[in-house]
C-alpha cells in the first residue's frame, strides 16, 4: 500500500482554509436560522388558518344559504385541503426528527423511511386527493352557474383549470425530486 | 461558549477537507456544507453526553450533513463527475492541484459510503472511529478499507474505478 500513501500525502498537501465567518457569525447565522424558521412557521399557520377560516367562513354563511339541492363539492374541496395539510404537517414532523448527530448508517435508514412515507403520500393519498378535489370542484359548477354572471363563471372555470394544471406540473417536479432522492438514498444505503 | 471557539478552531479545517471530498473538490459547496455544520454543532453542543468523543460526534454531523447536501438534485447535477483531467508539466503548486483533481475524481467514482470511509482514512482517523461514525463493525469497515484503497490507487493510474 505504498502507493496509497502516496495519495495520502497528496491529500495532505491541500492548503490549509480559514474559514469564512467567525464563532459569532455562526452563532448570529444559528439565531437567524431560528429566527426565520419560526417567521415560517408563524406564516404557514397564519395562511392556513385563514384559508379554513375563509372556507368555513363561505360554507357556513353563503354556501349554505345559496344551496338548495344536495351539492357537497365545498365539503369535499374542504375535506381534501384539510387531510392534505394534516399530512404535509406530519411529514415535516417525521422530518424533524431525524437525528443528524447519529451514525451514518442510522441517519440514512431514517431518510429512506421518510421518503419511502413521502412515496406512500405521492401514490396513494396524492392522487385520491386530486380526484377528490376535482370532483368537488365539478359539482360546484351548477352553483357558479346559476350564481354568477356567464363572465365570471367562464373566469372560474378556466382559471380552475389553470390552476389544476399548474398545481399538476408542481406536484410531478415534487414527486419526482423526491423518488429521486429516495433512490440516491437506497444507493448510499447498499453494501 | 469558549468550547465552541476551540472546536471550530480545531476542527474547521478537517471537516471543510471532509466535504471537499465529499462534493468533487467544489470548494464553494464544500464551505457552505461546513458552516451549515458548525450550525449543527452550535445548537446541539448542550445535547453532547460525551459518550463518544467529540470528534467523532462532529464526523457524524458532518457526513449526514453532506449526505443531505448531496442528496440535493441541484447539487448532484452541479457535481457529477468531470472529465477525467489530463496531465499537464506545470509547477509544483499546479502539479499537486492536478493530482487532488485526479483525486477528487476517482473519490467521486465512489459510492457515498465509501467516499466517506476513504476520506475519513486519508484525515488518519481510526478505523475503529471510523466504523462508529459510519456504523458498520470494525470488521467491515477494514474490509471495506481494503478495497477502497486498492480501488483508489487503480483509478488514480487508469482514470476509473
Amino acid at each position: 500500500m505504498e502507493k496509497f500513501k502516496a495519495l495520502q500525502s497528496v491529500w495532505n498537501q491541500q492548503a490549509v482554509l480559514q474559514p469564512k465567518l467567525d464563532t459569532e457569525e455562526i452563532k448570529t447565522k444559528s439565531f437567524q436560522k431560528i429566527k426565520a424558521q419560526k417567521l415560517k412557521h408563524f406564516w404557514t399557520i397564519g395562511i392556513l388558518s385563514t384559508l379554513i377560516f375563509v372556507l368555513i367562513y363561505f360554507y357556513k354563511f353563503i354556501y349554505t344559504n345559496a344551496i338548495t339541492n344536495k351539492i357537497k363539492g365545498l365539503e369535499l374541496m374542504i375535506l381534501v385541503i384539510v387531510i392534505r395539510i394534516i399530512l404535509e404537517i406530519l411529514s415535516a414532523i417525521l422530518f424533524r426528527k431525524i437525528d443528524f448527530t447519529t451514525n451514518f448508517k442510522n441517519h440514512t435508514n431514517q431518510l429512506v423511511t421518510y421518503f419511502k412515507f413521502r412515496k406512500t403520500i405521492h401514490f396513494i393519498f396524492t392522487p385520491i386527493i386530486y380526484l377528490l378535489y376535482i370532483v368537488g370542484f365539478y359539482l360546484l359548477l351548477p352553483l357558479f352557474k346559476t350564481k354568477l354572471s356567464h363572465g365570471f363563471y367562464i373566469y372560474v372555470l378556466i382559471s380552475g383549470v389553470v390552476f389544476l394544471t399548474l398545481f399538476s406540473i408542481q406536484l410531478f417536479k415534487i414527486i419526482r425530486r423526491d423518488l429521486n432522492d429516495l433512490n440516491f438514498l437506497q444507493n448510499a444505503d447498499k453494501e | 461558549m469558549n468550547n465552541f471557539d476551540s472546536i471550530y478552531k480545531l476542527y474547521f479545517d478537517k471537516v471543510f477537507r471532509l466535504c471537499k471530498g465529499y462534493f468533487n473538490g467544489d470548494a464553494e459547496i464544500a464551505s457552505d456544507a461546513s458552516q451549515e455544520v458548525f450550525i449543527k454543532v452550535w445548537e446541539n453542543l448542550s445535547n453532547f453526553r460525551n459518550e463518544s468523543n467529540i470528534s467523532t460526534w462532529i464526523y457524524r454531523i458532518a457526513s449526514n450533513t453532506c449526505l443531505m447536501y448531496l442528496r440535493k438534485q441541484s447539487n448532484r447535477k452541479e457535481i457529477r463527475v468531470k472529465e477525467f483531467p489530463e496531465m499537464v508539466s506545470a509547477n509544483d503548486a499546479n502539479q499537486i492541484e492536478e493530482n487532488l483533481k485526479k483525486m477528487y475524481n476517482c473519490i467521486s467514482q465512489l459510492d457515498p459510503t465509501n467516499k466517506l470511509i476513504i476520506m475519513m482514512v486519508l484525515e488518519d482517523l481510526p478505523y475503529k472511529e471510523i466504523a462508529i461514525i459510519i456504523g458498520l463493525s470494525d470488521e467491515n469497515v477494514r474490509v471495506k478499507i481494503h478495497r477502497i484503497k486498492s480501488n483508489l490507487t487503480k483509478c488514480i493510474q487508469n482514470g476509473k474505478i
